[in-house]
């Protein structure tokens, strides 16, 4: 069933036994969970069935630090939340993401890749994807060609899986409104989850705010903190009643160890034969899903180089990108410039006039903004736009600005920080592709290492808007806010769903994880929710 | 994004260049002069020569044409003989295993082919103006 909250009357009271803030793929995944369980659930979601720019404001914050697209432009505040514009792009987290890496600080899940698999198997429907079959041969007769013969001891080839993209909050929408244990309440803006007066483990109720109606509270026995990487840690702390830091925040680390995915154009591949088969890394489409394979370094060379993880899809690139004539026709510009010119003139001469269509081309698009020949855009190599793995770092972090939204409430403040250590390992993982690339006799990697100042800036580096870390999972309260059943630590019925939770990211784009982990968060509350009743 | 229109073309650079060196010339080569022989094995001499110059600007002591084509018929026609393709790639993939990498102007390349870039910069005509005087040998 769905609510209106601007139609609740004033001083309303709702309860529940299973409260959850936030309907984006984690909280609709958990509420679509418990439908039909024996116990009351309420999903608190801020925004409607639409994006309306009174609600998407409240997503507003600070950018401190490092450059970060607007926070109100990374997430959507409405029933379904960012799945309202996310790409689909599923793998799961590798094993070794989840180990403890003695060379990577602070890595380390609680729980392993096996812990997770069975839940993963679960995620893949709720994301519109196929079998849960991420190796190449499964999927390489499909594609109509298979993996590159990559040495495994350097690289591998690994799977993603693209989802329609499914929009949670469209698809499972007649899901939610049928399910009879389920009260969906929409534009219920969550202001603080403040715990019992008599007893500060638990949490007692959540005050709720409305734009345009009263303000109203629930109380429930568990709840579930689900408002994405940012928001959540913004929640706790602003959950400052009875705990003037926030609530599991005792050990001030709610809020650090912001990470993101960087997506760094840093490399090119160029095969070696016209028709070497790279049908795998193309996308294959298979009825509304589709799957692409992308290169990595493997679980051996990581271990052994001590490196953090990395995606590197090939995306095909055009002959106008690649042009040798518009490469000369540079150093010579750089040449006459005065600057450092290695090259004898003739053979740029010689090679600007070879390739001249193409540096016409380059002068027509950048005197006339448009182009000029067809065959500009014909495939000859392909850019490798690498999801890159951050170190953990506690000074990357969300706190709360000064500034207040209208309902007086802190904006969030956002201090993404990126250590040196996450570009350097980027650049060591491009030489051992490289090696693996030239092993297996399939082609050349280039890596624009000599750029890296300006692909890792502003203007060239890229984000996947994926939110990670901020109440990170550990099976200690001083080095986590959440345990390994994603509850925080100190409070005993409270609990986090979402991508806030990882204490490492690896290369992966966060949403089947966090699904999955809705799942199994779901079973839990399922489990002691029974025993309690 | 927006790419900056200056690093677009930096982007690309090169990446034509490199195909034709990456792709191994398909005749077997023929010349009888063993240098040109090797040079030969380019698919793409211009490819080649660029990058042989951009190693040697940087490695001035490896200006040594001779030693470099012994170097390279060592490693491709160890029993003498002529040297063929197979060798070439079969040189190229055990430099990769190896570890005996060298990135010059980006590119992953293997430490054999880079020498074929070396030699075909150095039998080039122009380069010896291009590039700064050889090291001095005292003794
Ligand atoms: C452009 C883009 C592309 C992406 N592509 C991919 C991809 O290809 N693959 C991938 O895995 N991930 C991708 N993502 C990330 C993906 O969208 C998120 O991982 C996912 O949506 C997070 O789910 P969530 O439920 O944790 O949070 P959200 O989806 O952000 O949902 C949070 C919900 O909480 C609600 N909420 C917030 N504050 C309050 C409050 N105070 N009270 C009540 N409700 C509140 C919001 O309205 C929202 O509905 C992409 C994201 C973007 C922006």
């Amino acid at each position: 069933m769905f609510i209106d909250a601007r139609k609740l009357p004033a001083g309303t009271l709702l309860d529940c036994d299973i409260c959850i803030l936030g309907a984006g793929a984690a909280g609709i995944t958990l509420a679509r969970e418990l439908a039909g369980s024996p116990y009351k659930v309420c999903l608190l979601e801020s925004g409607g069935f639409d994006i309306d720019q009174a609600t998407q404001d409240l997503y507003k914050g600070e950018i401190a630090g490092r450059y970060y697209p607007p926070l109100d432009t990374a997430r959507l505040r409405f029933f379904g939340g960012s799945t309202n514009h996310w790409d689909g792009n599923c793998t799961p987290l590798d094993a070794l993401d989840f180990e403890n890496r003695d060379w990577v600080d602070y890595s380390g899940w609680p729980i392993s890749r096996s812990d997770v698999d069975p839940f993963y198997a679960r995620a893949q429907p709720y994301c519109q994807l196929g079998p849960y079959r991420y190796d190449p041969a499964y999927w390489a007769p499909l594609a109509g060609g298979p993996a590159l013969p990559l040495p495994p001891e350097k690289a591998t080839t690994n799977i993603a899986q693209l989802s329609p993209p499914t929009r949670f909050g469209e698809v499972y929408r007649d899901d939610i409104g049928r399910a009879a244990n389920v009260t969906a309440v929409l534009h219920a803006n969550v202001l603080e989850i403040v715990p019992r007066s008599d007893d500060a483990s638990r949490i007692g109720h959540v005050r709720v705010a409305v734009l345009k109606g009263a303000a109203f509270t629930v109380t429930g026995r568990h709840f579930v903190l689900a408002m994405g990487g940012i928001e959540n840690p913004r929640q706790l702390l602003l959950s400052n009643t009875s705990a003037p830091a926030g609530l599991g925040n005792q050990n001030d680390l709610v809020g650090r160890f912001f990470m993101e995915h960087p997506v760094v154009d840093g490399a090119t591949f160029q095969p070696s034969r016209k028709d070497l088969n790279l049908k795998l890394y193309g996308e294959t489409v298979f009825g509304e899903r589709a799957l692409t394979a992308f290169l990595q370094v493997s679980d051996a060379a990581l271990r052994r180089h001590k490196l953090t993880n990395m995606r590197a899809p090939l995306d095909p690139t055009t002959r106008y990108r690649a042009s040798v004539g518009v490469e000369a026709f540079d150093e010579l510009a750089d040449e006459l410039r005065g600057g450092p010119a290695p090259m004898s003139n003739w053979l740029d001469v010689k090679e600007v006039i070879e390739d001249f269509d193409m540096v016409l081309e380059a002068g027509a698009r950048k005197l006339l903004h448009r182009h000029l020949f067809a065959s500009a855009e014909d495939d000859v190599c392909f850019t490798m736009d690498t999801m890159v793995e951050q170190t953990p770092n506690p000074a990357s972090r969300v706190t709360l600005a000064e500034e207040r939204d209208v309902f007086g409430q802190r904006r969030v403040r956002l201090d993404w920080q990126i250590e040196q250590k996450t570009e350097d390992n980027l650049w060591r993982c491009f030489e051992i592709i490289g090696a693996a690339l030239g092993q297996a006799g399939v082609g050349r990697l280039r890596s624009w290492r000599e750029h890296a100042v300006r692909l890792w800036g502003k203007e060239r580096l890229n984000y996947g808007f994926h939110h990670m870390g901020t109440t990170r999972m550990h099976q200690n309260a001083s080095r986590g806010v959440v345990d390994a059943d994603c509850r925080v630590h100190g409070l005993k019925n409270l609990y986090v769903a979402g991508s806030s939770v990882f204490p490492t990211g690896g290369h992966v784009p966060p949403t089947l994880t966090i699904v999955a982990l809705a799942i199994r968060l779901a079973d839990h509350l399922k489990r002691i929710a029974g025993e309690r009743s | 994004m927006k790419i900056a229109r200056r690093s677009l073309l930096k982007a690309g650079s090169g990446l034509v260049a490199f195909a034709a060196l990456g792709r191994t010339a398909t005749a077997e080569p023929a010349s009888d002069d063993g240098a040109a022989r090797l040079v030969a094995l380019l698919g793409n001499r211009h490819a080649a020569i660029r990058l042989g110059r951009r190693h040697l600007s940087r490695h001035p002591e490896e200006r040594d044409a001779a030693q470099l084509a012994a170097r390279l018929t060592t490693r491709l026609a160890p029993a003498g003989g002529p040297i063929r393709r197979a060798a070439l790639r079969r040189s190229l993939a055990a430099d990769f295993a190896a570890g005996r990498v060298t990135a010059l102007d980006g590119w992953i390349l293997a430490n054999t082919e880079v020498d074929l870039c070396a030699l075909a910069a150095l039998k080039a005509p122009g380069t010896g103006a291009t590039l700064s005087p050889p090291p001095r040998h005292d003794g």
